[in-house]
């Protein structure tokens, strides 16, 4: 059984921490999302997956109240975000598809930052320690590697304690070693109790990760269950792969030269 | 503390600290300026203060001689003789500093054959050179009195001023140069500045934690301030150091704060009203190139242009800081800071009804 598996059987009677009801988008002529409908409980990691365009990042800013609702309506943690997305926001954290710092002030400047925009008390050292980021607390961003600034966008959404995360593409663009770290904080995160929205184009982050996920396109939902049922479902119509998948792929191997140690931890 | 006061007082502190650790964007503009100062100095002027002196000589006397040797064997005087009439033109023009009439009876005895007392008519323009130099004139005239007319004192002076709206080098490039240090720290760090955190995806980040854009925008706005007034006051200690310059400082203060908050609201409302950030630095040069040239060369323009452009706010921040090194106060620069301050609020209500995140 898959990380993600065991843990969705106990998310799936928890109370709902997000409910989508017949979302709509449209920017000018194009209708980019089409009647979405889902809920994310509690504690659970939810993927939206699907190809580039598919509307992945138009729904996720609409229900963290980025981008303005065109109908339909989001509620999250009982809050209706069309009314108050101010406080929707407040309330969660938030790792944008491409996230961007000041420059020239250090992490722990920027941690700090954050704190004080939140209200709240800033727990520098506990955070970077977190994400793995603690003996760089005095760098700037610019001089961090594609998984450290991405590791240090977490930190950032994490200021705020919230109960619920948004990871948009968390992974795009970082080597395998970076991924797996990523994949390893964001289970850490999970154990916490905290609820995760992650958009991913890597279905083996999906199925490695999530709970339950969406898989998107054109701007509606063609299926929604746990990985493994979805896997099920399609086994049942009769679906048979034509290759023998291999017990190790280039990506094992890479692992096995550059730092099995990660895999490991 | 209320939660968006620390977010304020968090995000004016970080910005200032990012522009100190920039100094080249930051400040650069400023270091230009401070070098143009120094280079007018000596270039133009030469070492030293020098103050321009013609003389009325109404007396053929040996006695006026001697005293415009006096005068002539003062380093920093450049002595001129002239006519009455040409005198007051030439200070009149700005192309003097200071007026001294001999009257036509230094020299000549009384009955007892003793030297008659005399009064020597000085006017100077007020706020230059030449009112600096009044001690230095009267210590001459005294020192000529005691040693060349005798013990008894014989000669006396009055000293009256002259308001003209022509100064010296300063007094032309002063408020041109703070008006344009101003324009560029304003209008062009915050509408620059602005362009970068919108392309680079820094105010989409700050817009995700529900904060206020009042509150960025108003420590934005702080943090700005704080290092134009700085710099401009740097700009004015170093021209204070250099040359004779006699500013009100509270009228001063009035009139640059609100000449800031114009820019900065016009900086503001540019990059948030423009979503694309190189052309909003592009629409920030054009506007504000066109106003750098005629806070520059504002006495030169035709009447023609300048019945438009003295409506523009750099004029009045150009027309109060000449008034104000003529020696003017706070009276006579109302109405350039009542336009002003119409111009900041009309300027930052715009900028809040067009900002935009992202």
């Amino acid at each position: 059984m898959a990380p993600a598996e065991a843990v969705s059987e106990a998310a799936a009677d928890r109370p709902a921490m997000v409910v989508v009801s017949d979302l709509h988008k449209s920017y000018g002529t194009v209708h980019a999302v089409r009647g979405v409908s889902f809920d994310v409980r509690r504690g659970e990691v939810f993927g939206l997956l699907g190809p580039n365009g598919a509307g992945k990042t138009t729904i996720l800013e609409m229900v963290e109240g980025m981008l303005p609702i065109d109908r339909g309506s989001v509620t999250v943690d009982g809050i209706d975000v069309a009314v108050e997305p101010a406080r929707v926001r407040r309330r969660i954290g938030i790792s944008l598809q491409k996230t961007a710092f000041f420059e020239r002030l250090t992490l722990a400047e920027l941690l700090r930052l954050f704190a004080d925009i939140y209200g709240g008390r800033a727990r520098v050292d506990r955070l970077l320690e977190r994400v793995g980021l603690h003996e760089m607390a005095s760098r700037q961003v610019k001089t961090l590697s594609g998984g450290e600034q991405q590791r240090f966008a977490v930190a950032v959404a994490l200021v705020n304690d919230p109960p619920l995360l948004f990871l948009d593409e968390p992974s795009t663009g970082l080597d395998p070693h970076a991924r797996r770290e990523l994949w390893e904080l964001i289970e850490f995160l999970r154990l916490e109790g905290r609820s995760i929205v992650l958009t991913t184009h890597y279905m083996e982050e999906a199925q490695h990760l999530c709970d339950r996920v969406a898989i998107l396109n054109a701007g509606r939902i063609l299926a929604l269950d746990t990985p493994q049922r979805l896997i099920h479902r399609l086994l049942a119509t009769g679906f048979r792969k034509d290759v023998v998948l291999q017990p190790a792929d280039l990506e094992d191997v890479f692992l096995q030269f550059t730092g099995r140690q990660l895999r490991e931890r | 503390m209320n939660a968006e006061l620390r977010a304020y007082r968090s995000l004016t502190a970080a910005n200032l600290k990012m522009y100190l650790r920039n100094p080249i964007a930051s400040s650069s503009l400023f270091l230009v300026l401070i070098a143009i100062l120094v280079l007018t100095k000596f270039l133009l002027n030469g070492q030293g203060p020098h103050t321009r002196l013609v003389v009325v000589n109404a007396s053929g006397s040996a006695q006026a001689a001697a005293l415009m040797k006096e005068l002539r064997a003062v380093p920093s005087f450049d002595v001129s003789e002239a006519s009455p009439a040409d005198a007051r033109t030439l200070l009149d023009q700005g192309k003097s500093d200071v007026e001294l009439a001999i009257p036509d009876d230094l020299g000549q005895a009384d009955g007892t054959g003793r030297l008659v007392p005399v009064r020597l008519a000085v006017t100077y323009r007020a706020g230059t050179a030449g009112e600096a130099s009044l001690p230095l004139l009267k210590g001459v005239v005294e020192t000529y009195d005691e040693r060349v007319l005798g013990e008894i004192p014989t000669v006396s002076v009055t000293a009256s001023a002259v308001h003209t709206r022509i100064g010296g080098a300063i007094d032309f490039l002063l408020p041109g140069l703070v008006a344009f240090n101003i324009l560029g720290s304003a209008l062009m760090l915050a509408a620059g500045t602005f362009a970068n955190y919108k392309a680079t995806g820094v105010l989409r980040r700050l817009k995700a934690t529900g904060m206020r854009s009042s509150v960025f925008v108003l420590a934005h706005s702080t943090s700005s301030f704080l290092l134009g007034m700085l710099q401009t006051a740097g700009i004015l200690i170093v021209a204070g150091l250099l040359f004779t310059v006699q500013l009100d400082v509270l009228s001063l203060f009035l009139l640059l704060a609100l000449g800031y908050l114009v820019f900065l609201a016009m900086g503001l409302a540019i990059s948030g009203w423009i979503r694309d950030p190189q052309r909003a630095t592009a629409v920030a040069q054009t506007v504000a190139f066109p106003m750098i040239f005629i806070a520059l060369f504002s006495a030169a323009l035709p009447s023609n242009i300048t019945s438009v452009t003295r409506f523009l706010p750099v004029s009045y921040i150009t027309d109060g800081m000449e008034h104000l090194g003529e020696g003017a106060r706070l009276g006579a620069i109302e109405l350039d800071l009542i336009w002003l301050a119409g111009w900041a609020v009309a300027l930052l209500v715009a900028a809040g009804r067009v900002f935009r995140w992202d």
